[in-house]
């Protein structure tokens, strides 16, 4: 049976020269994948981008773009709670005021990778 | 996706920017590479760069004009997908301009909406989610006084906001 990759377990390349144990750091093999639809806009997907995964402004809006034109777009990477942190706080962002007709927040979910 | 006389007026636009033969239909532009589209869009003006990319999405699929308009990815690109990226967003975004003091409160919530109190809770969400500096801004400038909430009082200051609209 072949070694699994359990986070936190450490490998022999992750050992200091001395050979002090030290902790492997978590994978960040998670993403978040939002979803586009006709609710919000563009200034709602950046100002909340920028809250929610910290991205720049420029950055945000470039996932803006993708979202736009593809239908989703990746907007965070990480561990996997820290991706289920994130998704919260997309689905948390509540309604863009900007449109009437706009009732929640964006629908956003986290993948393995 | 664009009306029938819009599509037609940007072609003829974009003919006359480029040299050799231009474009019939919408499906034309799919031939340029992702530099050719990029160096086009460098000669679009400002006011018809909305209406450019909305040609665009009309002629390809979504997938493939995104992969062209980010370069596809290569780093002799990097210049002109930086420029294209730089004026689509003062295009589409309606908020700030470079360098423009921008408060989103005064804009979406101006103080003659205290008003109408269903329009006014209807933004609580959008009041809790700024940024504590912002919303003491905000609140100077509608109550003509200094506001001094601290960091994470989001909802206090939300609550004075909201009696202050109701004494109104």
């Amino acid at each position: 049976m072949g070694d699994l990759d359990l986070p936190g377990k450490t490998s022999p390349e992750s050992e200091g020269e001395t050979g002090t144990e030290t902790l492997a750091k978590p994978a960040l093999n998670w993403k978040v994948v939002l979803f586009n639809d006709e609710e919000h806009t563009y200034d709602y997907v950046v100002e909340m981008l920028t809250s929610a995964c910290k991205l720049s402004r420029e950055n945000a809006f470039r996932c803006a773009v993708e979202v736009d034109m593809t239908g989703r777009t990746i907007v965070y990477y990480g561990t996997r709670s820290n991706c289920e942190g994130v998704c919260s706080k997309i689905l948390a962002y509540g309604p863009d005021h900007r449109l009437p007709q706009s009732m929640a927040s964006m629908n956003s979910e986290t993948q393995s990778i | 996706m664009l009306s029938e006389d819009y599509e037609k007026m940007m072609l003829i636009y974009l003919s006359g920017l480029v040299e050799g033969p231009g474009f019939r239909k919408t499906e034309d532009l799919n031939r340029l590479s992702s530099r050719e589209l990029l160096q086009l869009s460098q000669k679009v003006d400002d006011s018809a760069l909305g209406l450019f990319v909305q040609l665009l999405k009309g002629g390809q699929t979504g997938e493939r004009l995104f992969e062209k308009l980010m370069g596809d990815h290569e780093e002799e690109n990097r210049a002109l997908v930086d420029a294209f990226f730089q004026r689509y967003l003062k295009v589409v975004l309606s908020s700030v301009q470079d360098g423009e003091h921008y408060n989103p409160l005064e804009v979406y919530m101006p103080s003659h909406t205290f008003d109408d109190l269903a329009f006014v809770q209807s933004r609580q969400a959008f009041f809790l989610r700024q940024t504590i500096e912002t919303i003491n801004e905000y609140l100077d400038n509608a109550f003509k006084s200094k506001h001094t909430f601290g960091v994470g009082d989001q909802q206090l200051a939300w609550e004075y906001f909201w009696e202050k609209v109701m004494e109104k």
